[in-house]
């Protein structure tokens, strides 16, 4: 039932495109020849064409150039800028490294006790020595 | 997934959400499917005006095309060309940049 009405709903917009080809095709030729048997000629050449020979890549690019014409660009642009730049602020934000880190903080406060625990020792050593050279 | 597919399904889903503005408008309020129909027969009528001049093909094409697009089909039609109208006003490059915003 729902792949019916699909189906329904496709021809029935590719009927309205194919008109909406037509409506071009025959402004296109009206433009540019005027009234007259040599453009209801080419206009019937031009039919012939796009609804026999290729009807299937005239509908597509009818499409393609609707969406072109409605500024579809404009969205693919900032669609890959936004693309573009999210993997360089992904690698930005992955290259920061902050100044110091727990590990390191943890293992310079342990040298440095170790190092002032190491002095305190030494100041001792050297008292005794000192009270023993009295 | 990495963020490029991630960024491409929320900008889908904004323009979904762009696309369901009009049937969600007619189903709060049903009176706005006349005016959605009024406008889109003017559209078609002055499209079609536009490409062909004025005479009997015009009207002929313009009947045709009306009774697809604003009898049978409204609903998409609308979301259609209210689609139209905010890529013409450059609101998807608003959407575009709200939702490049949340992968920053």
């Amino acid at each position: 039932m729902l792949e019916l009405a699909l189906l329904g709903i496709l021809s029935d917009f590719q009927f309205v495109i194919q008109i909406f080809i037509m409506v071009s095709i025959m402004s296109f030729v009206l433009n540019h020849l005027g009234k007259g048997l040599l453009s209801m000629v080419v206009i019937l050449v031009v039919f012939y064409v796009v609804f026999f020979i290729i009807p299937g890549l005239s509908e597509i690019v009818f499409i393609l150039y609707s969406l072109l014409m409605i500024g579809f660009s404009t969205l693919l642009v900032d669609f890959f800028f936004i693309t573009a730049s999210a993997p360089q602020q992904q690698q930005a934000q992955e290259g920061e490294k902050p100044d110091l880190t727990g590990n390191e903080l943890r293992e310079k406060t342990a040298a440095m006790e170790k190092a002032r625990h190491a002095g305190h020792q030494a100041a001792g050593m050297l008292q005794n020595m000192m009270r023993r050279g009295r | 997934m990495n963020s490029q597919g991630n960024v491409l399904i929320f900008i889908l889903i904004a323009f979904a959400v762009v696309l369901l503005i009009p049937p969600v408008i007619i189903t709060i309020f049903p009176p706005a499917k006349y005016l959605f129909a009024l406008i889109m027969v003017f559209m078609v009528f002055s499209t079609v005006r536009a490409y062909l001049g004025d005479g009997i093909p015009t009207w002929i094409i313009s009947g045709i095309l009306i009774y697809f697009l604003v009898f049978k089909y409204l609903l998409v039609t609308s979301s259609l060309w209210v689609f139209q109208i905010l890529l013409g006003v450059g609101f998807g490059s608003v959407i575009m940049w709200g939702v490049g915003t949340r992968f920053r």
